[in-house]
């Protein structure tokens, strides 16, 4: 096992060497240009990777370090089919009138509410989909209230942005991290969530400060969303019901990871089965709507970078790294701050999933070079190192940045993306400055927050 | 059969200027609710009485169709108000599936069968010649029958 799991050394500037790099540079280009649609590219490279033998089918399909990651991918599609299943209820539309009525139909409050309602669901779903949930219902309230939704869109992405960085499903990078370095859902609840509430409650008062004396409607519109009857949303109330106590017992699920030793993807894809069983109907039209091209995206990408993990390029970048900086268990702290500010610029201009998959590798490798003088093996390595005192920080700089990036530009995450493309089928065009005008400021503010809570607890 | 058999040469038409509430008085005075939107002699779009009805829906009821219950009374009647001024080339489709007049009335059989169309405008070297409408194709399965 020992021999399939060291990375090919004496392949090291062989073709196969080569041939890995070019797959990998000109897969990744073929994504940060848009030219090719992203899961056509990953795939494309993914498949060639294997056919042309850099990696073997078995590795490719069944190693755990070179690999498609299953326990991702199961874990991406159980939650996806759970939040199909519970968004078809009407329950989020039900929240969100609940909670528009909750502020009195007044703008400013409705928007405060409803960053919070998007956060919280951000954390314990996935944010493309409950951006998707929550945006027509503003869309709605906004044509109301006669004011522009615009703000109301950009203030959602951004909190959903915020809330998804707070757990382990919350965020792709996290479940890659998560995946990577061993991490429950409870480690994320303990190192991120408190970060996360510091946030929004500092995004929440910068929005009250900014649109205060900016959102006013009169009367008459307050009172027709105060005459909304939010129980007209929910179309099944029984499914609804039993979808959020399916919900709820997954969540639950998550959180007992260290008595029932179950992994994240078991628990929700348990979750996922139980609820298709129970609710009414043909399984087709929620499996259908599963997001297949994410998915897809996530294979082509795990296999790519396996590539290059295993012909040692990973490992030659990382020695290069850590003899150009010698990482000690004292500059650590450094490495940590670096890694939140290089991973939330970068993650502001590409997709951070890929750049999350090949930093993963990078991170285990310093983690060996620091604390085992690189003789363990990078890709089994023990949980006392993952876990340390000194790589604990790393790990969450890492998340903290990958997730609060995304927040600067249009393109830096998928919500901002589903956002941008919500307010455009409303007739209301977000240019690419206008969000950034928004988000800039935003990602500057949280990854403030962060370095201060990462320095004051970790350091 | 070719489709220049069952070919109507005065098909319902317009022009993409024209308002949707003279289109909708068109569609009240006549028997057809799609019509080919022709600038000049090209054809350049088409649009039909669902494409009226989509421009009264806010994106957002598209979106979540359960929506539509907690709307307050008024809510269509404030819609309308915004379809006054919609001209024809806001709401027609411009991607629009033609044949030419030598194609067989099958394939025009097989658009209103399989993509519930009501009208194929057919095209000629890019000029529109006319339409094929469900009528036309019904008018010239009962002439074979006699014949």
């Amino acid at each position: 096992m020992t021999a399939s799991i060291a990375t090919d050394a004496t392949a090291s500037h062989g073709p196969t060497y080569w041939l890995a790099a070019t797959l990998f540079v000109a897969t990744f280009a073929a994504i940060v240009s848009e030219k090719v649609h992203k899961t056509k590219a990953a795939l494309f490279g993914g498949a060639v990777t294997i056919a042309l033998g850099v990696l073997s089918q078995e590795e490719a399909f069944h190693s755990p370090h070179f690999g498609i990651d299953h326990g991702v991918v199961f874990l991406l599609i159980s939650m996806m089919v759970l939040v199909n299943v519970i968004g078809r209820t009407g329950i989020f539309g039900w929240a969100a009138i609940k909670v528009a009525k909750l502020g009195r139909g007044r703008p400013l409050p409705i928007m405060l509410l409803f960053c919070i309602l998007t956060a919280v669901a951000s954390a314990l779903l996935d944010n493309v989909t409950t951006v998707l949930l929550v945006a027509p219902v503003t869309l709605l309230i906004a044509d109301e209230l006669d004011v522009d939704p615009i703000p109301f869109l950009l203030a959602e992405a951004m909190a959903s942005n915020i809330g998804g960085t707070a757990t382990l499903i919350g965020d792709p990078p996290n479940i890659l991290i998560a995946a990577r370095a061993k991490f429950a859902f409870v480690d994320f609840l303990v190192h991120l969530a408190p970060a996360v509430l510091v946030m929004m409650v500092a995004f929440l008062g910068v929005l009250q400060v900014f649109f205060r004396k900016r959102l006013k409607v009169d009367e008459h519109k307050r009172q027709r969303v105060l005459a909304m009857d939010e129980r007209k949303m929910i179309k099944d109330p029984a499914l609804a019901v039993k979808s959020l106590l399916v919900l709820a017992a997954t969540l639950i699920g998550f959180t007992l990871h260290s008595v029932l030793h179950l992994e994240p993807a078991t628990v929700a894809l348990t979750g996922a089965a139980f609820l298709l069983l129970i609710a009414r109907g043909d399984p087709h039209k929620v499996l259908a709507e599963v997001e297949w091209p994410t998915i897809f995206f996530f294979m082509g990408l795990f296999l790519v970078i396996g590539g290059i993990v295993k012909v040692g390029i990973v490992r030659e970048i990382s020695a290069m790294v850590i003899e150009a900086t010698g990482p000690t268990a004292e500059s650590m702290k450094t490495t940590a701050f670096s890694l939140l500010w290089f991973s939330a610029v970068l993650s502001a201009v590409v997709d951070n999933i890929p750049y999350v998959a090949t930093m993963n590798p990078l991170v285990l490798d310093m983690a060996n070079s620091v604390l085992h003088q690189g003789t363990a093996d990078p890709n089994n390595l023990p949980l006392s190192t993952l876990h340390a005192d000194v790589l604990q920080p790393v790990w969450w700089s890492f998340a903290l940045g990958s997730c609060l990036g995304g927040n600067a530009t249009a393109i830096g995450a998928s919500a901002n993306v589903v956002v941008v493309g919500l307010a455009s089928r409303a007739g209301r065009k977000i240019t690419f400055g206008q969000f950034m005008k928004f988000g800039v400021p935003t990602m500057l503010l949280t990854l403030a927050i962060a370095h201060v809570y990462v320095l004051l607890r970790y350091y | 059969m070719l489709v220049r058999d069952a070919l109507v040469r005065s098909p319902f038409v317009v022009s993409p200027d024209t308002t949707l509430f003279d289109l909708i008085d068109r569609i009240l005075g006549g028997n057809q609710t799609t019509a080919s939107v022709v600038e000049g002699s090209l054809l350049v779009g088409i649009v039909s009485a669902t494409d009226i009805l989509k421009k009264l829906v806010p994106s957002y009821l598209a979106m979540d169709e359960n929506l539509a219950s907690v709307l307050h009374e008024s809510f269509f009647e404030e819609e309308l108000v915004k379809l006054r001024n919609v001209l024809v080339r806001h709401a027609m489709v411009r991607q629009v599936d033609t044949l030419p007049p030598t194609a067989s009335v099958m394939e025009a059989v097989l658009m209103f069968v399989r993509h519930q169309r009501k009208t194929v405008p057919v095209v000629d070297r890019g000029q529109f010649l006319g339409a094929v409408t469900r009528r036309s194709v019904l008018t010239l399965v009962r002439g074979s029958c006699n014949s």
